[in-house]
């Protein structure tokens, strides 16, 4: 994490990392998994936690600058795409496909019900999605 | 009778389009009919073609649309721009919108 960081959160509109600060504080910690999507929501603002893998085993590690925007939106013309849309085109997609690109990294394409996700199964970054219809389109 | 959406294409996408070697066949012969005469502009599609057309950019935006660090080069730029052009939902919910606040 680091600030300029967008957190995800259950309502869509999203927390944004001001700072990080260091502290001496002790606090018992839990290394918690949950089942199913490996999601769950913390504190009152419902950020989204997550272990994530997708359906072929790819663990997600974050987003590309572009994958940020078209999750977001322009707020216009432009929808951006429901976090519940793009995680269960990655952990229940309707197909995959997958290949190389021009600057030879691998990339999987995943096709959900709502939405339409392009990732670097490499680095786990997710590089561009979709909705599909208006179920995937993410909430003002 | 399967409802249609016109979509507008400027020149650019057009010529792209016409020219697009990824297309399948299905979707390249779609693409003859309705731009092949040179004025036309205009392309109109079942809201399953439009997906199909999105699923055929998004395809071709991963293999060349990104450069190094991930930012789009001018021809992922167009493939987004013409992603976003065919979502035929958001027209229809844009259009239901307009109408709505005519009221």
């Amino acid at each position: 994490m680091r600030p300029g960081q967008r957190i995800e959160t259950a309502d869509d509109l999203g927390l944004l990392i001001l700072d990080i600060a260091r502290t001496d504080r002790v606090e018992r910690t839990y290394n918690l998994t949950v089942s199913g999507p490996h999601t769950f929501l913390v504190g009152e603002d419902g950020a989204v936690v997550h272990n994530f893998c997708t359906k072929l085993g790819v663990r997600i590690t974050g987003f590309v600058r572009h994958g940020i925007n078209r999750a977001i939106g322009d707020g216009g013309r432009r929808a951006g795409v429901s976090t519940r849309a793009w995680r269960d085109a990655l952990a229940n997609p309707r197909s995959v496909t997958s290949g190389v690109d021009a600057a030879g990294r691998p990339f999987q394409v995943y096709t959900g019900h709502s939405a339409r996700v392009v990732i670097n199964p490499q680095t786990g970054q997710i590089a561009s999605m979709n909705p599909l219809g208006r179920a995937g389109v993410r909430g003002p | 009778m399967t409802r249609t959406t016109t979509i507008t294409l400027t020149e650019q996408e057009k010529r792209y389009l016409m020219e697009a070697a990824f297309l399948p066949t299905q979707l390249s012969d779609i693409v003859i009919a309705h731009l092949q005469n040179s004025r036309r502009t205009a392309i109109g599609l079942t809201s399953a073609q439009a997906e199909e057309f999105r699923a055929a950019f998004t395809e071709r935006l991963a293999q060349g649309g990104f450069d190094g660090q991930y930012s789009l080069t001018s021809e992922g730029v167009l493939l987004e721009r013409l992603i976003d052009k065919f979502f035929v939902e958001s027209i229809g919910a844009a259009r239901r919108r307009r109408g709505a606040n005519c009221l």
